[in-house]
């Protein structure tokens, strides 16, 4: 941006500038629809770190790429741009293009953790390994305790959903999956933890 | 800059063609059912182009006063509308002669009349305001206007100009080097189901969040809202064929985009030219001659590549597409303190030019105009009010039912009396029958801005 970048046009009189700036800050005290607040997709960028962090090795952070259903699409997701001064959050709203590559993208992954039960398609950390086998035994009684639900439910969610949410997650898998696989069940609850508004949104 | 081969013009319409022939989405019945398809496209020069450069050009003895730069150097000619209004345009719109009854111009548009700055003048383009909002781009794809919308509000097979219009709606960009992955790799994958136990559970979390207030809460109804696309989305794209990466930018990018409107995957594209207007340097500013070389020539191969691009059977693209060709603002004459054989320009949201074509659009006209057409000429006093240093030139008083320019001198500035983007667009909002309650108007306490009708087809 140069000289004659955001600021208000300097021409007019001191009346009219009065008049203006006036106008302009009652338009932002304006509660519109337009300017209505909306969270946002954190971005691949953020989720990929938020994984990693949570179930990766340290310092070796995922390559979650391979599972964008194509290259540059992570843009899509919801990303940082820079121009001038200016600094912004671009793509993240959700619409119809950018949740057909989340569901794309995350379907992936989560077939990829479950994958992981019988043979490691991804590098976990201790921790998070020992939970993972302890709920491929499922649909053995040892996979459905809660201590084992709710250390997978926190290591994919983190803390930024409610326990009601857990509750929700939790009653429909013991229901629902109750005899099914643990490469199947494994894959349908990560894509169930990734695929919730707690952690694909920002607050 | 590429050039249209006739190859490229075979492959274009042979992959058309392709189109036609595909299984349950046939175009014409799944762009709009009613048999009446009507697209936007939207081509952007972005950072303020200097209309003196193109349509709104201005004679050198003006330069030689040390009025207005002139990089080029040359006397303009005249260019007529059929309406017999005339204005000066420099050589380089010369490859914009075989189009020239496909399209008409208008000059002296004014833009915000209160900011200066890029993002503000961008932003009242799409949206009205200078703080952002909702574009009018998702209100051509609305119910209200009558006709099925289309999956996604818009696509951008370029770069996105430089603000978030995106995040606003459905409007995304569809690079075509990646979508092409991505359609094969959607063919290969499962759309999003709502009709199996997960995909219900899924859906029941994101609309337990949707409920009540709060940003959370508006951001899992958007969630919800384009979950229920998606498959719809999915299945598009998976039909997608990318054009051949072989044809030159732009009529891949109208054969792209030609996909997007027959599978009904958008109602609306955004193209932005790669080149850079915003030249205050004095460097910058001499190479403007060879920046609007290049960007009038691909405004001419997307011009061709419309006309040439087959819609359906009976239709090319043009037919049923309407073109505007943009850019925030126009410029400063010149820059205060710098010598006139080397100064730069700043930006004049007094005077911008626009191109409108296509569909439901009257064209070869002239319309509007901006003041000190020479050394001679004396600013109005409305005119001296909101630019005292006489950096800018300014839209000039214009009846909007005749299209004629008023021979008036403003005493005082007033918004209604000048040709606005907001009369532009909703112009545009009266050609694909925007409901009324949409129309803009050109400020607080104001009546709609005026449609020009006259520019209706």
């Amino acid at each position: 941006m140069g000289p004659g970048g955001a600021r208000p046009h300097l021409g007019a009189n001191p009346a009219m500038m009065r008049a203006l700036l006036l106008a302009a800050f009652s338009l932002l005290l304006q509660p519109t629809g337009a300017m209505a607040q909306s969270s946002q997709f954190k971005g691949w960028a953020a989720v990929s770190r938020e994984l990693s962090i949570r179930l990766a090795p340290p310092g070796q952070p995922f390559d979650l790429d391979e599972f964008l259903p194509s290259r540059s699409m992570d843009e899509l997701l919801g990303t940082w741009t820079t121009f001038g001064t200016e600094h912004r959050f671009r793509n993240g709203t959700p619409n119809a293009l950018n949740m057909t590559i989340w569901h794309a993208a995350l379907s992936g992954f989560a077939k990829a953790v479950g994958q992981s039960c019988t043979s490691p398609r991804l590098m976990f950390h201790e921790r998070f390994l020992t939970t993972l086998h302890k709920l491929c035994t499922w649909p053995a009684p040892a996979a459905k305790d809660e201590g084992v639900l709710l250390a997978f439910w926190t290591s994919v969610m983190g803390y930024n959903a409610s326990e009601h949410e857990y509750a929700a997650w939790r009653d429909f898998f013991l229901r629902e999956y109750a005899t099914e696989p643990a490469t199947e069940t494994v894959a349908a609850m990560t894509f169930a933890i990734t695929m919730n508004p707690s952690f694909l949104l920002n607050r | 800059m590429q050039t249209v081969s006739r190859r490229d013009v075979i492959r274009i319409g042979a992959l058309g063609a392709g189109t036609l022939v595909l299984a349950g989405t046939g175009p014409t019945a799944a762009a709009d059912p009613d048999g009446d398809p009507h697209f936007f496209l939207l081509v952007v020069l972005d950072g303020g182009a200097d209309p003196s450069y193109m349509f709104d050009a201005r004679p050198l003895s003006m330069t030689q006063a040390g009025k207005i730069q002139n990089y080029l150097g040359e006397e303009p000619g005249v260019w007529r509308g059929s309406n017999g209004v005339t204005t000066l345009a420099t050589r380089l719109v010369a490859p914009l002669r075989p189009f020239g009854d496909r399209f008409s111009v208008l000059n002296g548009v004014y833009m915000t009349p209160s900011f200066d700055g890029h993002l503000q003048n961008m932003n009242f383009l799409f949206s009205g305001s200078p703080f952002g909002g909702d574009s009018f781009i998702p209100h051509l794809n609305s119910p209200e206007t009558g006709r099925p919308p289309g999956s996604l509000d818009a696509v951008l097979p370029t770069e996105p100009p430089f603000l978030n219009v995106n995040n606003h709606s459905s409007v995304v960009p569809l690079e075509p080097n990646a979508l092409e992955q991505l359609a094969q790799r959607l063919r290969a994958a499962e759309p999003p189901r709502a009709d199996d136990g997960l995909g219900r559970f899924v859906r029941s979390r994101i609309a337990a969040a949707a409920e009540g207030e709060g940003r959370m809460a508006a951001g899992a109804r958007r969630m919800l809202a384009s979950l229920d696309q998606a498959p719809d989305v999915h299945r598009k794209l998976a039909a997608l064929r990318v054009p051949d990466g072989d044809i030159a930018p732009e009529p891949r990018a109208i054969a792209l985009i030609a996909e997007c409107f027959r599978l009904a995957l958008s109602r609306s594209a955004i193209y932005v030219l790669h080149e850079q207007f915003d030249v205050h340097d004095a460097d910058q500013a001499k190479l403007q001659p060879k920046l609007f070389t290049d960007a009038v020539a691909r405004i001419a191969a997307l011009f061709r590549a419309l006309v040439e691009t087959p819609f359906d059977a009976k239709r090319s693209m043009l037919d049923v597409t309407t073109v505007m060709v943009a850019s925030e603002f126009g410029r400063t004459m010149r820059a205060p303190e710098m010598p006139i054989q080397a100064t730069g320009t700043n930006h004049n949201q007094f005077a911008n030019s626009i191109l409108l074509g296509g569909k439901r659009i009257r064209t070869g006209l002239v319309i509007g105009a901006s003041d000190l057409v020479d050394e001679e000429d004396a600013p109005s006093k409305a005119h001296l009010a909101m630019d005292p240093a006489l950096e800018k030139v300014m839209g000039r008083p214009i009846d909007c039912t005749t299209l004629s320019v008023r021979p008036v001198r403003p005493e005082a500035f007033d918004i209604e009396d000048y040709l606005t983007i907001g009369s532009v667009v909703n112009t545009l909002y009266a050609a694909f029958c925007v409901p009324k309650a949409r129309y803009r108007s050109n400020g607080r306490n104001l009546p709609a801005a005026p449609v020009l009708d006259g520019l209706l087809a």
